[in-house]
């Protein structure tokens, strides 16, 4: 059967190991992982941010996720903790701590260079003026990092759903099960059938974000103009910094 | 008023910033601290609204000592000004100037007419009022910053360097812009600048400061510029200073004589040759012209600027002598119309005997 | 643990360590080299910047797994081919430089460039000899960035079967040893360490001019 085959074949579109429910579980997984990151890194990258302590944490977290093997990673914690749990949660569990191990640096990265981004006057005005520090954090820093951190995040969920394809490997629900079945049933058409749906996925939530940004940052920081050229590689890199790869 | 009474700055590291300053910043006035770099000025500032906190000694807001006052409600009415305005990126223009109403909870569409009023007042028109800081000019963004200051009417009012990020023409207007404003709304206002002729031109009292945050004279320009307190402030004055002071000097008293003149298209009824004044059909004064025989034209008019009476000084005196073809300068009326003329030797000796006097007094 | 079976494996473990450094150096060499064309005409030709930076970033976010199964497809080569790998780490190395390789010689002052073309520099000698050195703290950046990613990418492949470090993870996983997983993360940590270091030197080598602790 070639990859067509498999896409139409109307028994992989409903009931349990179907398309739409691995893409579901693949989402759910991405989504609770991408939650508790954000939990976890939003207020530590405000933190950093507004305070201006702990950047070295940043670059250091980020470029160690960078060059740890996800695979590696998964399977060690695996073995670790399945015999603390029996059970689904045996991967389960393992799963989602390296989904969000491997989040929280792009996120972090993202809210603490929005708000070191943010020019020094404008914080000083605010101050000057009688906001309060709450006041300053979620009125003026939060706002103006808004794009850097939307990057953070887009970062993250890549990150998330490429790794969330991996964990299959580790008998995770997901769009990997079709690539890790499809292997070991040396059935090429349910390979290629889950490689392209996750594909599409991950293009759709890309353009996803991409929409987001255009409607929800304000137009004040998003102007056209040309920056700097310095300032515009420092803000290149800061992207690149800012997306972990699986 | 402001007062500051003893108030030092040091740091952990030793360094003094400012030492022992005393003085008052009267109400509705604007004192302007002015200094090289290194003398405190803008740490004076930045004590008045608690941004950092002296050492020892008061300072008190209309008889309130600052300290004992919650810091973010009394920013709230003091009113924050600094170069390179601070502009919120993420908010329209109007949202910036209505900045401190919505923190006070004010009412929002009370608070939106007030702003887009005072954009009008800074000289911005209304259409700005949804643009964002990124498409305003340097001047623009200044302004916005001023109006922006002023939304929650704030009793008091700190500018640190306000005008020096834009162009020198652009300075000029929003100096001269602002000082209309300050005459309607009197407002007490600290400045620093490090610009000696904007402190000349824009405060009606100047504190002096010496590197270390002492204080090296305190007064009215006029003052200040007939009797530098040493040599450190006439240094800081600079070259100019003597034709500074004649900015600060009235002509009310000065003699005026009455050349003969003559209306445009008129036939002029003197010698050939004579100098006469030339005059618009509305009795406002035009410059000079030669006596010819014929009528008076509008090609063969000199231009000359007049100078108000009322309201000129030694300094607009000087240069319209020196830039009219015989060396006098003509004088006009509150209104604008022709009041007779001055040759330049009265106004030499004019301005040394005000200069004296001032020196005297 | 069983330390011995690092020692009884060492040739297995050097096998899969080159096989590994292979699979990650060509394909970032080769996308290197097809990045600099192509971030020079993003740069020349603004028109083409946001489709050209934009269509390679696209790829990057197809997940590396999916990549590897569907290129077979799109080549006509067998699944288990570490051709596939390199062409996919090609396409990676591609999305990121070219948004560096084109920032990067925008970065170049056009005074310098103007005083290049009046003293006689062909288009050719101004890029390679003053416009490409210049943006090399750029490129270098994201070369780190490029390197260390495709190190951790390789191992995914152990998923499908093609041999490198990554086998060690999933030969661990299917006869439950810790020892094969532990050496496979400390081996392809060292490797990114070193490379990274390596590259940092290749920097202060290429751009003399520069003052220290810049990069």
């Amino acid at each position: 059967m070639d990859i067509f085959g498999w896409l139409t074949d109307p028994a992989n579109w409903s009931g349990p190991g179907s398309i739409p429910f691995q893409a579901g579980m693949h989402l759910l997984y991405s989504l609770i992982a991408l939650l508790v990151a954000a939990v976890i890194a939003v207020p530590l990258g405000m933190f950093i941010g507004h305070t201006g302590k702990g950047e070295s944490l940043i670059m250091g977290s980020v470029n160690a996720m960078r060059a740890l093997p996800t695979l590696g990673l998964l399977i060690l914690l695996v073995l670790m903790i399945a015999p603390v749990f029996g059970s689904n949660l045996a991967f389960v569990i393992p799963s989602l701590i390296v989904l969000v191990l491997l989040a929280i640096p792009p996120i972090l990265s993202g809210v603490a260079s929005g708000i070191r981004a943010i020019d020094r006057s404008v914080i000083d005005a605010a101050r000057g003026m009688g906001f309060s520090t709450a006041q300053i954090v979620w009125k003026i820093e939060m706002p103006c990092a808004f794009p850097l951190t939307l990057s953070g995040v887009r970062g993250a969920t890549l990150q998330i759903v490429s790794t969330a394809t991996v964990a299959a490997y580790v008998s995770l629900d997901g769009l990997g099960r079709f690539i890790i079945d499809g292997r070991a049933a040396n059935d090429y058409a349910e390979m290629a059938g889950g490689a392209l749906v996750l594909a599409v996925l991950a293009v759709l939530l890309e353009l996803g974000f991409a929409g987001l940004g255009k409607l929800i940052v304000s137009p004040g920081l998003t102007r056209r103009i040309r920056v700097k050229p310095s300032a515009q590689i420092e803000e290149t890199e800061t992207k690149i910094m800012s997306v972990a790869r699986a | 008023m402001i007062e500051f009474k003893n108030v030092i700055k040091t740091y952990d590291n030793g360094t003094t910033a400012v030492a022992d300053l005393s003085f008052t910043a009267p109400t509705g006035k604007i004192t302007v601290l002015v200094g090289p770099s290194g003398c405190g000025k803008t740490t004076t500032l930045r004590m008045v609204n608690r941004l950092i906190e002296q050492t020892s000694g008061t300072i008190s807001l209309s008889g309130e000592d600052n300290a004992r006052l919650d810091p973010i409600q009394m920013r709230r009415k003091v009113g924050y000004v600094i170069q390179n305005a601070g502009l919120f990126p993420h908010q329209t223009v109007l949202d910036n100037v209505c900045a401190v109403p919505y923190l006070n909870k004010a009412d929002k569409k009370e608070s939106r007419a007030r702003a887009l009023d005072l954009l009008e007042l800074v000289g911005l028109d209304r259409d700005y009022a949804s643009r964002y800081p990124w498409q305003l000019s340097g001047g623009q963004q200044q302004r916005v910053g001023v109006a922006r200051a002023l939304a929650a009417d704030p009793p008091y009012m700190l500018m640190d360097e306000p005008f020096s990020a834009v162009d020198p023409i652009v300075r000029k207007q929003l100096q001269a812009e602002f000082l209309k404003i300050q005459a309607d709304l009197a407002k007490t206002i600290v400045m620093v600048t490090h610009d000696i002729d904007e402190a000349l031109k824009l405060g009606d009292q100047i504190v002096v400061l010496k590197e270390g945050g002492i204080l090296a004279q305190i007064g009215a320009p006029a003052e200040i510029l007939a009797n530098p307190a040493d040599q450190f402030v006439a240094d800081f004055l600079g070259e100019s200073r003597g034709y500074h002071a004649l900015g600060f000097e009235s002509i009310a008293s000065i003699e005026s004589e009455i050349t003969p003149s003559v209306r445009l298209g008129d036939r002029a009824q003197a010698e050939p040759g004579t100098w006469l004044v030339a005059l618009h059909q509305s009795g406002k004064p035009l410059g000079w012209v030669r006596a010819n025989g014929g009528p008076v034209e509008q090609d063969a008019i000199i231009a000359a600027t007049a100078v108000s009476k009322s309201q000129g000084n030694y300094r607009e005196l000087l240069d319209a002598a020196l830039a009219s073809p015989n060396g006098r300068v003509i004088m006009t009326t509150s209104d604008g119309c022709y009041d007779g003329t001055v040759d330049s030797d009265t106004v030499i000796r004019s301005a040394f005997s005000a200069l004296e006097v001032e020196r005297a007094g | 643990m069983r330390l011995d079976w690092i020692i009884n494996n060492a040739g297995e473990i050097w096998d899969l360590t080159l096989s590994h450094l292979w699979l990650t150096l060509l394909p970032t060499l080769i996308g290197l080299i097809l990045s600099i064309p192509l971030g020079y005409l993003a740069f020349t030709y603004r028109r083409s910047y946001t489709f050209i930076v934009g269509g390679t970033s696209l790829f990057y976010t197809i997940p590396s797994l999916a990549l590897f199964i569907l290129l077979p497809k799109v080549m006509g080569t067998k699944i288990l081919d570490p051709i596939n790998i390199v062409v996919a780490l090609v396409i990676y190395t591609i999305a990121l430089l070219v948004r560096l390789v084109a920032d990067g010689l925008d970065s170049v002052s056009p005074d310098v460039v103007k005083a290049a073309q009046g003293i006689g520099f062909t288009r050719l000698q101004t890029f390679f000899k003053i416009q490409l050195p210049i943006s090399v703290p750029a490129i270098l950046s994201g070369l780190r960035v490029v390197v260390v990613s495709n190190i951790s990418i390789v191992t995914m492949a152990a998923v499908i079967g093609v041999a490198q470090l990554g086998s060690l993870f999933t030969m661990g996983f299917t006869r439950r040893l810790f020892v094969p997983i532990v050496v496979g993360l400390i081996v392809c940590l060292l490797l990114a360490l070193i490379l990274d270091r390596l590259l940092v030197l290749l920097g202060k080598v290429l751009t003399p001019w520069s003052q220290k602790g810049a990069l």
